[in-house]
This record gives C-alpha cells, structure tokens and sequence, in this order.
C-alpha cells in the first residue's frame, strides 16, 4: 500500500508550485490558475488523511466539496474582476493596479 | 499492488510537472491545457485514495473551468499563445533590468525582426509573463516544500488498516442533507451570490 507520506509530499509539492505561481505571475488569470493549483492539493491532502486516518468517517468528504465549491466561486469572481480590470485599463497585469482607488 | 503504485508515480508526476510546466510555458493555451492536465492527474491521485465522488467532482468541475479560463486568457492576453515571447526568447524584458526602463525594450527591438514587422506595438510592450519576485518567491516556495517535507518524514502519522465504505456516494448524500444541511445550503447560497456578482463585475459600464 502507497504510505500516507506518498500522497502527503505530492500535496506539499503542488501547493509549492501554487505558490511560486501566486508569487512570480503578472497576469491576474494566471494568478487564479495557481490559486487552483493550491487548492486542487489542499483537497488532495484532507482525502490522503481520510484514507489513512478515519476511513470510516464521511466528513473530509463534504470537505472537500466545500472546497470546491470556494475555488469555482473564486474563480468566476477572479474572472469577473479581470474582466472588469481589463475594460478599464487594457491589461490585466496586477504590477499596474497598485491602488485600490482609481 | 505494482499497478498501484505505478498509477501513483505516473498521476503524481503528471500533476507536479503540468503544475510547473502551467508556469514555465510562454503559450497561455498551453498554460490553460497544462492546468487542465493537472488536475487530471490529482483526480486520478484521489481515485486511488477510493475517493471517487470527490475525484469525478473534480474532473468534472476543473474541466469545463479550465475550458473557461482558457477562453479568458485568449480574450485577455496580449500574446495569448507566446508567439512574440517564444520567438525572441534572448529579448531582455524590463524585470530582467528594472532601472533600464523601456529602452531595454528599444535596445532590444531589432532582436525582434519580422515580428517587429508583423506587430510594431509589442516592441514597446512588456509581454514578459512573470515578475521580478519570480526568483526569490522560487527559493521561498522551494523553501516551503522542503520543510513540509521535512515534518511529513519525521511524523510518525499512524493510521489504520479500515477500508472505506463502498457507498460513498449514499452516505455522503445523507450527511450533506442532515448534518451539513447548512453547510450545503450555504454553499448553494454561496454559488448565487457568485452569479449575481460575476454578473455584475462582467457587465459593461457604458451601459
């Protein structure tokens, strides 16, 4: 049987790669991708721990539906304001929306 | 048992390098596809965990919402498939040399050649898709890993010999409509405030 480190690690190495991307991107998209990226191994993580720990139990489960449930809410509201950004400014790069008024 | 494990390498390193590829590639619908990938790749990790109603969830969530993000990013981007970026990839790029300004983009104009031709504006516009935290946001992110890393080796985590439950999907149903009732509706609730703002935000201000 795969350790519960296996799945563990791969959690851990995915929520990095998320976070390099939420550091190192311009584009707003791209920034909600990572953020998907980040979520999609926190979800990964609660069900590595369901199997491991408390296989009998169902809650990790309603868990991780919430989870997805906030990622597709992010992103249809992270799409939506780089919408918006872009008819205002013609870009979507966070580097020229430095104020929050104006 | 060896299927297993090898259903587990090859799902864990398509879902780590679609992830990295995702941030490494110059082509938005590359970016979006490999996004795609990935999560494929993290479905097949929780069909592995017999966690099959979360993973067909997430297949068919993240599917049509990569297809949709994609959309986005061909709408959106100024070079939505990386032709100018792959095509003068040695073409400096203001973060390369912040003080230099826009004449490092002037300087490296001629680099460009027929593209320059094609598309005169782009010499002039930073198409560069990362920013200059790209290097130490790495090393804190890398920094992140090994220290997760480190304390999923050293835990002794324990854990049970329990299978789970074949009827997931009946039991998870009558948790979400008895004990998470509010948690569901709330989620519901959640989903259409989302639309309604979405909406809002996606509506034009001329009119």
């Amino acid at each position: 049987m795969i350790p519960l480190q296996g799945y563990l690690i791969v959690a851990a190495g995915l929520f990095s790669v998320g976070l390099w991307g939420v550091m190192s991107q311009r584009g707003l998209v791209m920034i909600l991708m990572a953020l998907e990226l980040m979520l999609s191994a926190a979800n990964l993580e609660v069900l590595a721990f369901w199997r491991y720990l408390s296989p009998a139990q169902i809650d990790p489960h309603v868990f991780a539906i919430v989870v997805l449930t906030i990622a597709s809410v992010e992103e249809a509201v992270g799409l939506g304001l780089a919408l918006m950004l872009y008819r205002r400014r013609s870009t979507q790069n966070v580097d020229r929306f430095a104020e929050l008024r104006g | 048992m060896v299927l297993t494990w090898l259903l587990f390498l090859a799902a864990s390193a398509a879902t780590l390098w679609c992830g990295w590829w995702m941030l490494r590639t110059m082509s938005m619908l590359e970016a979006g596809l490999a996004l795609m990938g990935s999560s494929l790749g993290a479905a097949v990790l929780l069909f592995t965990l017999h966690a099959d109603i979360v993973a067909a969830m997430t297949v068919m969530m993240f599917g049509p919402a990569m297809l949709g993000m994609i959309l986005f990013m061909l709408m959106l981007m100024e070079d939505s498939g990386g032709f100018m970026m792959t095509a003068s990839s040695d073409v400096p790029m203001p973060h390369d040399a912040p003080d230099a300004g826009p004449e490092v983009l002037r300087e490296a104009a001629p680099l460009l050649g027929d593209i320059s031709e094609i598309a005169p504006p782009a010499a002039e516009m930073d198409m560069a898709m990362t920013n200059a935290q790209t290097r130490w946001g790495g090393w804190i992110a890398g920094a992140f890993f090994v220290a997760n890393a480190a304390v999923i080796v050293r835990t002794p985590w324990g854990g049970t010999s329990e299978s789970p439950s074949v009827a997931q999907a009946g039991l998870i149903g009558a948790a979400l409509l008895d004990k998470y009732m509010l948690v569901f509706e709330g989620c519901g609730l959640l989903i259409l405030l989302t639309v309604v703002a979405a909406t809002m935000l996606g509506r034009s201000e001329n009119r």
